[in-house]
């Protein structure tokens, strides 16, 4: 009877080592953020309405050095993110690079990057989406243009 | 005899405007437009990171070659050693932003089995460039995931062609 128990305490903790899902892993970063003093927030208190030319529109608010959105059309209709801490460098007047991570799940993944330009109203991704190792899709690349068409700053 | 000449006539006939048809279409399906611009460039720049390493990157009929070198910057020197780090050969594509501004990116196999995500922001106006990039992902990883994320400075631009 014992030794049945001891088996028992043997499978549950093989079954807990090797069934349990792996620790979410955040990035290091190496570059600007690692050494050199950078403006956290700088998007901050800005909305904004974009669409890309493969019919995607978000909303995206910027508020406490965290970016949430919210599909406007097409397949993320509905869908939403929220609480996701963003990093923006200037790289002109109006003219943004940002960052963030985008955590789904478990060790799912997206790293969105935006090339937002004020000026023009225009956006750009370049973006490497469902790259984590238990990301349900294969890691696939979103490299797309498109328009602001909303910018509200509070 | 002449009515076998004429249905092998008009058979040919219906072939080649068959195979013409399927050529045609063939062809539409195949367009695109082109993301090799940087096709001829070479461009050296660094990162503004504190580290004296360079970059000299080439681009060639789609593909991109980077090699790592050590820049001294000795009395406004800009001599520079390779450091016999890079890769050759990793498909890149490229939009066109303006005048003179690109981004790109390309994805890159390590001998470890990472894969590499990088983008660049080339700005040829101001000699700048931004690096948004992530590191070591892929079922074959063997590193953390690294976020690359740098401003840098381009020092040369040359054209091959």
């Amino acid at each position: 009877m014992q030794r049945k128990i001891m088996y028992a305490a043997m499978g549950c903790f093989l079954l807990a080592t090797f069934a349990a899902p792996a620790v979410a892993e955040h990035p290091e970063v190496i570059g600007e953020d690692s050494g050199i003093p950078f403006s956290a927030g700088l998007l901050d208190g800005m909305t904004i309405v974009y669409t890309f030319v493969d019919g995607l529109t978000y909303e995206t608010t910027f508020d406490d050095s965290q970016a949430a959105w919210r599909g406007l059309t097409g397949d993320i209709t509905d869908q939403s993110s929220t609480g996701n801490r963003y990093v923006a460098h200037k790289l002109d007047e109006g003219v943004y690079r940002v960052r963030w991570h985008e955590e789904r799940g478990e060790d799912d993944y997206d790293f969105v990057t935006l090339l937002l330009d004020f000026n023009k109203f225009t956006v750009f991704s370049a973006s490497l989406m469902n790259y984590g190792d238990l990301s349900p899709g294969e890691p696939t690349v979103h490299f797309v243009p498109g328009v602001i068409h909303e910018l509200e700053e509070r | 005899m002449g009515s076998f000449k004429k249905s092998v006539l008009s058979g040919l006939v219906l072939l080649g405007t068959g195979l013409c048809g399927i050529g045609v279409q063939a062809n539409a399906n195949e367009a695109r437009l082109s993301t090799s611009l940087l096709d001829g460039m070479t461009i050296v720049y660094s990162y503004i990171d504190g580290n004296d390493t360079a970059y000299r990157v080439r681009f060639v009929d789609g593909l991109l070659d980077w090699e790592a070198i050590s820049i001294d910057h000795t009395n406004g020197a800009r001599s520079w050693t390779p450091t016999g780090a890079g890769v050759n050969g990793s498909p890149y594509k490229a939009h066109k932003l303006g005048n003179g501004e690109y981004i790109l990116y390309f994805i890159e196999s390590s001998p470890e089995g990472d894969l590499e995500w990088a983008s660049l922001h080339i700005d040829f106006n101001t000699n700048r460039i931004f690096a948004a990039s992530l590191f070591n992902y892929g079922e074959n990883r063997a590193d953390p995931h690294l976020i690359h994320w740098a401003p840098g400075f381009i020092y040369s631009v040359s054209r091959n062609n």
